[in-house]
């Protein structure tokens, strides 16, 4: 049995004690004039690596071992120094946290997304209503609402109830003109849509502003506002994890979701563009209206990302993309199936002098 | 006496000089090997590389020729995080949504309040747990630190204190910090023999106030370099038109202008926080044990740009090594007078909380390690 010496802590007092340490099959044993202890070898735990010494740990114990040949084959023939186990356990750890991460993944990216849409669909609309007017309050804050609009809003009311009557979207609909220079409108959770002033500018007939309007009312019967609210808790989650969990990344994820419309999927966008359809048909205006729009909104953010390059870095041309066109992918396709939807309308979507008057809604601020 | 490495005075008692002799290749490589962790593992390694990182720093720190030891563990973070999430997080959060869901604005914006004062307590509270966890983690010749003392005291304490210094201007914030320093150090302990912290007037014999009027003239220079350059850009006139595109090249420049005025911001704090590390220093006794520091206002200059060129040619791996070259400039300015009889210094009272940090984790508090 090797014998060598060491220094000791036990645990109790601060004072530090020459010791001999014996190496035997089952631990340690440690003594000197009024100190003995027996370390067995499943409760000693080898501390940091430093030159040396090695150090180890039993309980408050603690034991200094200056490195030499001896002490060294005498350690690993007990299996107290045994680097392999030590590896494995660190390569362990970092096996074991890729997968927890693998899992998490999965939960955020795969499982959340796909229950989205039935608990979007087992919320109650009341819940979904009274959540889509906190949300609009705070979307609000960033495009503000235009001012004096009851005159556009008198002025439209009519081709909304076309609209609604063709097919509800099964919430009370709440029409909002907002102040941003982009082309843009969007359905929040439970029957909040927004139309900028960009768009009202750039559309140049009342039946492509019902084509757009009947686009978002499309997202709101298919209740796609809480859809993506459930679709981005998940990241939300995510990023709690990882900033913190101050509970602002969720929040903001939450209204980046409604504000962007990034997490549409191509499914939602056609089946938003068929609610539409079937409701412009309903109402008696022309469903190609809908590709009119699409293009004046293709052709407008063509124009302005042509501007913004100009001397400009490049990546400044994803500014200027209206979020309505970058998160609607597929968009020819789009363009064709809805122009292929083409029909004689029966009735006027606005009356010319209602049109001016929507127009100009944004105006007076 | 062949054994001990540690100069023993008679009848047991050590002199304790601080050194530290971490190598910043060292720290480089861990600060790159825990990123990368870090990053695959959707930041969840980032508990067991504070850990890691912790156990090397503490080990490489000798008081005494004796090294100071971190026995936490990467899993006892991970777990104070998670607790901290589901017993003060996910309450807050579930507060702020349900009264968005139920409340008319009014309501909404009182929660808001009551809760963003709470949360001003709790980060007292944060930083006192913190505390508590990395004590009770340190060990020191097998025997423990402690920090006792109430948690939600001190929470309180530096509320009330930081609403004394906003109501102050900024002018009692030096002395909160030295009473906050006392509340913590007059209640640590290492095993069963109490620390004490200083804070008379006679104690107190580093220039304090004098150094912070400088601090507090060049803060006042950063904010009107700041707001001037802010407004000279333009960025007012884009607030009031929130869809106004921001021009990359004026962020830029703003940038550089807050780098230049964080630059010379350290000119002007510098003296004030080397008189800070002193005066705390200087204030904490152990039994006979006093100590002092050498700290200088030129070593803060000097480690402000050495560290900030690391981290900028790192590309932010340097981070780790660059908070290590200030811990071991701490601990190779500090002097320590007095012997300690150790064979008298029994073990701590408490084994402290079984997991760690997790509010202060959850507020982002620990700022690396």
């Amino acid at each position: 049995m090797a014998r060598f010496p060491a220094r000791f802590h036990d645990g109790v007092t601060a004072a530090e004690h020459a010791v001999t340490v014996t190496v035997s099959a089952d631990g340690l044993e440690i003594a000197a004039p009024g100190v003995h202890a027996f370390w067995r070898r499943q409760d000693i735990e080898r501390l940091s690596t430093e030159a040396g010494v090695w150090r180890f740990a039993c309980g408050d114990a603690r034991l200094v071992i200056d490195r030499t040949p001896e002490a060294e084959a005498a350690l690993k023939g007990a299996r107290i120094l045994d680097p392999r186990r030590e590896a494995m356990k660190s390569w362990g750890l970092i096996g074991g946290l890729l997968g927890l991460s693998a899992v998490l993944g999965f939960i955020v990216f795969v499982a959340i997304p796909m229950a989205a849409e039935p608990l979007a669909h087992a919320t109650p609309r009341h819940v979904e209503e009274q959540l889509g007017e906190n949300i609009a309050k705070q979307v609000n804050v960033v495009m503000r609402p235009c001012e004096n609009t009851e005159a556009a809003d008198a002025a439209i009311a009519p081709m909304l109830e076309a609209l609604i009557a063709a097919d509800d979207p099964g919430f009370p609909i709440t029409l909002q003109f907002v102040s941003q220079k982009s082309p843009n409108a969007l359905a929040l959770a439970g029957g909040q849509v927004m139309v900028t002033s960009g768009l009202l500018d750039t559309l140049e007939s009342p039946d492509e502003l019902a084509a757009v309007i009947a686009h978002e009312l499309g997202h709101v019967k298919a209740r796609d506002g809480m859809v993506a609210l459930y679709r981005n808790a998940g990241l939300g989650i995510l990023l709690e994890l990882i900033t913190g969990g101050s509970g602002l990344a969720q929040q903001a994820i939450l209204l980046g979701g409604q504000v962007t419309e990034l997490s549409y999927t191509r499914r939602q966008e056609a089946r938003a563009d068929e609610t539409a359809v079937a409701m412009l048909r309903g109402a008696g205006l022309d469903p190609a209206a809908l590709a009119r729009a699409f293009e004046r909104l293709k052709a407008f953010s063509d124009f302005e990302a042509r501007e913004e390059t100009k001397g400009r870095p490049s990546a400044l041309e994803q500014f200027r993309v209206p979020e309505w066109l970058k998160s609607h992918p597929d968009l020819e396709g789009r363009i064709t199936r809805a122009r292929a939807q083409g029909a004689t309308a029966t009735a006027e979507a606005l009356s010319d002098a209602d049109w001016a008057i929507v127009k100009a809604a944004c105006s007076s601020t | 006496m062949s054994m001990d490495a540690a100069p023993q005075a008679p009848g047991g008692a050590v002199r304790l000089d601080v050194k530290n002799d971490s190598n910043i290749g060292q720290f480089l490589w861990m600060g790159f090997y825990t990123g990368v962790l870090t990053l695959l593992t959707l930041t969840i390694y980032r508990f067991w590389a504070r850990t890691v990182v912790r156990r090397r720093l503490w080990g490489e720190t000798t008081i005494g020729e004796a090294p100071l030891e971190y026995t936490g563990k990467g899993s006892e973070l991970f777990f104070g995080f998670l607790i901290a999430i589901f017993t003060v997080m996910l309450p807050i959060v579930g507060a702020l949504v349900g009264a968005q869901l139920l409340l008319p604005p009014m309501g909404v914006l009182a929660v808001f309040v009551v809760i963003y004062l709470g949360f001003f307590v709790l980060i007292g509270v944060a930083i006192f747990l913190a505390r508590r966890y990395q004590l009770s983690r340190t060990v020191w010749r097998g025997v423990r630190f402690e920090q006792r003392g109430s948690a939600l005291g001190y929470g309180l304490m530096a509320f009330g204190y930081g609403l004394l210094t906003v109501l102050t201007l900024g002018w009692f914030a030096p002395a909160m910090r030295l009473r906050l320093e006392k509340r913590l150090w007059g209640n640590a302990y290492f095993g069963d023999m109490p620390f004490s912290y200083d804070n008379s007037k006679e104690g107190r014999t580093e220039p304090v106030y004098k150094s912070f009027i400088l601090a507090y003239l060049g803060s006042i220079l950063f904010y009107a370099v700041f707001f001037g350059a802010m407004h000279a850009l333009g960025f007012f006139n884009e607030m009031t038109d929130p869809t106004a595109m921001p021009d990359i090249a004026k962020i830029g420049m703003l940038y550089a202008v807050l780098f230049g005025g964080i630059l010379l911001l350290v000119l002007f704090v510098a003296w004030h926080e080397a008189v800070m590390i002193r005066q705390i220093t200087k204030s904490i006794s152990l039994g006979d044990v006093k100590l002092s520091s050498r700290f200088q206002a030129w070593d803060l200059i000097e480690l402000a740009i050495t560290n900030t060129l690391l981290i900028i040619f790192t590309l932010g791996i340097g981070t780790l090594a660059a908070q290590m070259r200030v811990w071991r400039r701490i601990c190779r300015t500090i002097d320590v007078e007095g012997t300690l009889d150790l064979a008298q210094i029994h073990q701590a009272a408490s084994r402290g909380p079984k997991s760690g940090e997790g509010m202060a984790d959850a507020f982002d508090l620990s700022g690396g390690v």
